[in-house]
């Protein structure tokens, strides 16, 4: 058994009430974490057809060789994988993941994931000591909120709630119990129910809440007073006192916070911290082992923990209603996490109510009747209301429980509302996140998977650095020429600097197809299956670096060596994720996804990206190529084009090695990659591509 | 020093107190770096004013950078105060601002100065029970641009 990995996968097979384990070793050679939780999936779940809600449905909850140990920026985060009920109109196959200390828990109770089979008939608990594994009435638990939920656990587990000495197992510990948990929305089976851990964590996208609700699971809890095993102790520290030279941690003595680019260079501050009242005493936190600490907590504890993505529901409205961010805020997304809603969800919610109760659709006796005042948006109270209804079903929340897409189909204003643009839905059911017409890499990620994709490698780079430049009148300290070729060496195997291009031309060519196949690969095994955090990797241009350079291509084969003893280069890594990525590919076919399914919603067609009007800087700057120059220049406005769409789908499917016409996976595809089997059933299924 | 304005009439404060129809409103964009960039619908002066808001470049391009930019095309504001609002004064004010030609960064903290000045002077004029928009006037009187976030 290599370093990093326990050998053992826990198996709970709710619906017998039995605990056995899984041979973890079988399934290494795919990382861990999605890898292993794809492999694993693909193992047990006989009907991948089934509903999210149906028993059979299999949950992976997964740590990776770099849980619990020293790897900066990855040692706490957990992949959870299944069929989730948020997509639309068909669910998917589909992942999740959130940070915290829940996957080192796993690893130092000996367990490299947890799968999670059936449904108890009624309300339970899991309760993990190391070894010792018991499936417990939730009795006096469910109906908890998310912290009164932990917090019984924790009672339970500990004794009471001190941090004294405990026994555990074979061992002795003070740390807490680990708990993944749900609120009232995932307990009534909400597809917009997110998995909570300690105060701010959580796995929102997917709606895997809504399926342990479905299982009748409260809660997984899990305590280790192991460790994990390393190949080459002084190797890992070595490799992490050489990766803080890339980041402000590195620098204290010349302390110069250094330009946006570099994702892991970053300053250990709270940026979330920013979200509360300007008076209010706050400290940043952050997830096991991390340098960055991103997240914060603040003197009234309200939404402790969590991070910025879980305050942009509501922080416009309560800036709008009262001035600057205040209590409000801090108060609603402390609801957000207790209810256990999935805050991208929300937000698209309010955004799209918002504007249908300003058009007289939506209000007290319309035509979308509802009893939420509007004119209290922005206060806590209102947040409050709204949140109730959707986890718990009724008025508005009645369809929003189901999510917006579901919501806008039932309201039957889908076509209208994502023609306009109002409800903002890119593809498959999920919202936009970032804009498919100008950062293109991000859009047609999502469109070839099962979810907005939430990978920010490129994004600070190509979209973010540039337009916040542009509104400055300044130039990123990465330059487009410098972009270009440091993409260029790092992005292998293809080493295309051309992937960088953004330009109208550029965003329907093989180089774009290339990009975006490279990141599906990389973001599979590195980030997903090892679990490197996507708020740190990749580290691409890095200010602190040589020559710009960040420690992508080198980093992550030093840490997997000194972790695993495998000695295993950064192509070889990127190979793996290709074959998870065609792994689920495979279980997205036999869902029914096929190439016609793969379209945006009308508004990336038919309404031009507008920051709302062009008529001054506009923040939608991204680097193109033209008359042989690399340049950083507005695409504002920008439609995509439904024919070139179209055609760049085919250069995609055709370098993946799938059949244009279909989008379906070749048997020579599949079986290079060691992955006969799964051609196997796709041809039995009548799917496999020509 | 925010520019002064004249005092408004209880015709415009009342005006500028109301909110505008969805047909009137105006857009702004939400950008945040983990959140993503999306259109905010933005209905009233009040809420305008205290959407705009971009910190220094400096905080701006920070990496690990989570706040968020409020953006606000200045041109298409300065016409919305004109011409849905129908407050010269005030959209006079804004276009001096941008005569220069600075950029956003730079003028559009001083555009919300004077959006603020005006809520300020509006506020005496609003029905008392309304707490929220209380608030904002009193974030105002407290200094609070929200810059220094």
């Amino acid at each position: 058994m290599a370093g990093g990995y326990t050998g053992k996968i826990l198996r709970i097979d709710l619906t017998k009430k039995s605990v056995s384990t899984l041979d973890s070793e079988k399934y290494q050679e795919y990382g861990g974490g999605h890898g292993m939780g794809s492999a694993v999936f693909w193992d047990l779940c006989e009907d991948k057809t089934i509903s999210a809600f149906d028993p059979k449905n299999v949950i992976t909850i997964m740590g990776s060789p770099f849980s619990g140990t020293l790897v900066p920026a990855a040692s706490g985060r957990t992949e959870v994988q299944g069929i989730g009920p948020q997509a639309w109109p068909d669910e998917l196959f589909t992942r999740s993941n959130f940070g915290g200390r829940f996957s080192g828990q796993m690893k130092w109770a000996g367990y490299d994931g947890i799968v999670v089979e059936g449904a108890a008939d009624e309300p339970v608990w899991v309760d993990i000591r190391d070894d010792k594994v018991e499936i417990k009435s939730a009795e006096g638990i469910w109906g908890l909120d998310t912290t009164e939920s932990q917090e019984e656990i924790w009672r339970i587990v500990q004794g009471g709630i001190g941090d004294e000495w405990r026994e555990v197992g074979k061992g002795r510990t003070t740390q807490r119990p680990a708990v993944l948990t749900i609120g009232k929305a995932g307990e009534t089976k909400s597809r917009a129910a997110a998995l909570i851990h300690d105060a701010g964590n959580g796995a929102g996208q997917g709606g895997f809440g809504g399926v342990f609700g479905a299982k009748n699971l409260k809660a997984i809890s899990v305590i280790g007073t192991g460790s994990v095993e390393i190949a080459d102790p002084k190797g890992l520290m070595d490799a992490r006192l050489w990766s803080m030279d890339y980041s402000v941690g590195g620098h204290l003595t010349e302390y110069e916070p250094k330009g946006m680019g570099s994702m892991f260079g970053g300053a250990p501050a709270s940026g979330a911290a920013g979200y509360a009242p300007a008076d209010q005493p706050k400290s940043p936190m952050g997830c096991l082992g991390c340098h960055k600490n991103c997240r914060s907590r603040f003197e009234s504890a309200a939404s402790n923990g969590s991070s910025c993505v879980d305050y942009f529901f509501y922080h416009v409205y309560d800036q709008a209603a009262h001035g600057s961010y205040t209590q409000h805020i801090l108060d609603a997304t402390e609801a957000l996490q207790r209810y256990g809603i999935n805050s991208y969800q929300a937000e698209a919610a309010l955004i799209w109510l918002n504007n249908l109760s300003k058009a007289g659709i939506l209000g007290p006796g319309l035509e979308i009747d509802t009893k939420l005042d509007f004119t209290k948006l922005g206060t806590s109270d209102f947040a409050k209301e709204f949140l109730d209804m959707m986890a718990n079903g009724y008025d508005v929340g009645e369809a929003l429980h189901e999510g917006v897409a579901y919501a806008a189909e039932k309201w039957g204003r889908y076509e209208e509302d994502t023609k306009s643009g109002i409800l903002p839905i890119q593809c498959h059911g999920y919202v936009q996140h970032y804009d498919a017409r100008t950062e293109v890499e991000w859009g047609y990620g999502s469109l070839v998977g099962d979810r907005d994709i939430n990978e920010h490698d490129f994004n600070t780079l190509v979209f973010w650095a540039p337009s916040i430049a542009t509104l400055f009148g300044a130039q990123p300290d990465c330059s487009a020429d410098q972009l270009a070729e440091i993409m260029g060496e790092k992005l292998s195997p293809y080493n295309d600097p051309m992937m960088m291009d953004y330009s109208d031309e550029g965003i329907y060519s093989e180089s774009m197809a290339k990009l975006v196949a490279w990141h599906r690969h990389y973001t599979r095994y590195y980030k997903q299956s090892l679990a490197m955090c996507d708020w740190a990797w990749g580290d691409f241009f890095n200010a602190y670096g040589p020559e710009g350079r960040g420690m992508t291509g080198e980093g992550e084969p030093k840490f997997y060596k000194a972790v695993t003893g495998i000695d295993q280069s950064f192509e070889e890594g990127m190979e793996t994720g290709r074959k998870i990525w065609n792994l689920d590919r495979a279980i997205w076919i036999l869902q029914g996804r096929d190439r016609d399914k793969e379209v945006f919603t009308d508004y990336n067609y038919e309404v031009g990206a507008v920051p709302g009007y062009t008529t001054y800087e506009v923040p939608y700057v991204v680097p193109m190529h033209k008359d042989g120059k690399w340049s950083y220049e507005s695409a504002v406005g920008r439609m995509l084009d439904r024919d070139k769409v179209e055609e760049w789908k085919t250069k995609f499917y055709t370098l993946e090695g799938w059949d244009p016409a279909t989008g379906w996976p070749k048997r020579e595809t599949l079986e290079e990659l060691g992955l006969g089997h799964v051609a196997d059933d796709l041809e039995a299924a009548g799917k496999l591509g020509k | 020093m925010a520019r002064e304005l004249t005092t408004p009439s209880p015709e415009l404060a009342e005006r500028l107190l109301r909110e505008v129809g969805q047909a009137e409103r105006l857009t702004g964009l939400k950008m945040s770096v983990m959140g993503g960039s999306n259109p905010i619908a933005l209905y009233s002066l009040a809420q305008v004013a205290s959407f705009l808001k971009i910190g220094t470049y400096e905080q701006a391009i920070r990496a690990n950078n989570q706040e968020t930019v409020g953006y606000i095309d200045l041109k298409a504001l300065q016409i919305w105060v004109r011409e849905v609002l129908m407050d010269e004064e005030l959209a006079d004010a804004i276009a001096d601002e941008m005569v220069a030609g600075e950029p956003f960064g730079i003028v559009a903290p001083r555009v919300r100065e004077i959006l603020m000045t005006r809520a300020v002077q509006v506020a005496p004029f609003r029905d008392p029970d309304e707490g929220a928009a209380e608030a904002a006037a009193d974030g105002v009187a407290d200094g609070d641009t929200g810059d220094s976030e």
